[in-house]
């Protein structure tokens, strides 16, 4: 074997390794990628199972003087963000000021957030509904 | 085949190692988290299934201007006392203004409200005269009464 065969093949087999290398490297990038996003699913999936809220209103005197009032309980087994929930009455999304009541820092189970809507409902049957970040949520439907 | 050849082999054996063994970890975590969260699901439904309470009387004292309510664990769970809630006319009553809560011929502390057992519980003043009284579980299960 002369010197020239043996250059072509050690060319060879450096070209080989680096393709070789640099595929590999492709591969598991994508790979761990793709396990990264999953993971962050099935979390953010297994939070949602975990999660659960209800509106406790009395559907039979919800208080519309001055201000139209909810309260929603945490009855979950996680704390969820309470200062980002999205609040519809009558199928349209509307700005309320939220607060925790019984002195609670956080949305933790068990507590609950006073919602406070501005406008005074008119007499009639309503539709309240709250969405959680994560996705969970309630609905009460209420007449006044 | 050449050693170049064994070579790239090698390296791809390596990296589909190094691939299998990251996705399964992955996929084990991810499984364990999201079985995790279905028992604790399917637990707190179960809960829910078996608890039931009912308002067995109301009644309003008007020279003290204090409202009493009889409030009965008519399902099979014990309900722990301190994390019932309560709304008259609405309106939610924060824990300062519910002045007792105590089981009716039971010990005088506990927090254990046990299946078949009355809880009595009394108000701060109040006035007018209450019309409507609502009783939550710490499950979200609900009691009303009217007046």
């Amino acid at each position: 074997m002369g010197a020239d065969t043996t250059s072509t093949q050690l060319i060879f087999f450096i070209a080989a390794t680096v393709v070789a290398t640099a595929t590999a490297g492709i591969f598991t990038g994508v790979v761990t990628d793709l396990t990264s996003k999953a993971s962050i699913r099935a979390k953010a999936f297994g939070d949602e199972l975990a999660s659960d809220v209800e509106i406790i209103n009395d559907p039979n005197a919800v208080v519309t003087v001055p201000d139209t009032i909810f309260y929603v309980k945490n009855t979950g087994a996680t704390t969820l963000a309470w200062d980002t929930m999205t609040v519809m009455v009558n199928g349209m999304v509307v700005t309320t000021t939220n607060v925790l009541l019984d002195g609670e820092t956080a949305f933790r189970p068990g507590a609950i957030v006073q919602i406070t809507y501005d406008p005074t409902l008119p007499p009639g049957d309503h539709r309240v509904a709250v969405r959680m970040e994560n996705g969970v949520g309630d609905e009460l439907r209420f007449r006044i | 085949m050449g050693f170049d050849v064994t070579a790239a082999n090698v390296i791809f054996f390596i990296a589909a190692l190094g691939i299998a063994s990251t996705a399964m970890g992955a996929y084990w975590q991810s499984a364990e988290h999201v079985e995790e969260a279905r028992r604790i699901g399917d637990r707190r439904a179960e809960l829910r299934a078996h608890t039931n309470i009912t308002v067995v009387a109301a009644s309003y004292d008007a020279p003290d201007k204090r409202f009493t309510a009889e409030v009965k664990n008519t399902g099979s769970e014990v309900i722990g006392i301190s994390e019932l809630r309560y709304l008259v006319d609405g309106a939610y009553v924060a824990t300062s203004a519910i002045e007792s809560v105590a089981v009716l011929g039971g010990p005088g502390a506990t927090d254990l409200w046990l299946p078949l057992e009355t809880i009595e519980v009394k108000f701060a003043p109040i006035e007018p005269s209450p019309t409507y009284f609502q009783v939550v579980a710490q499950n979200g299960v609900k009691a009303n009464w009217r007046g």
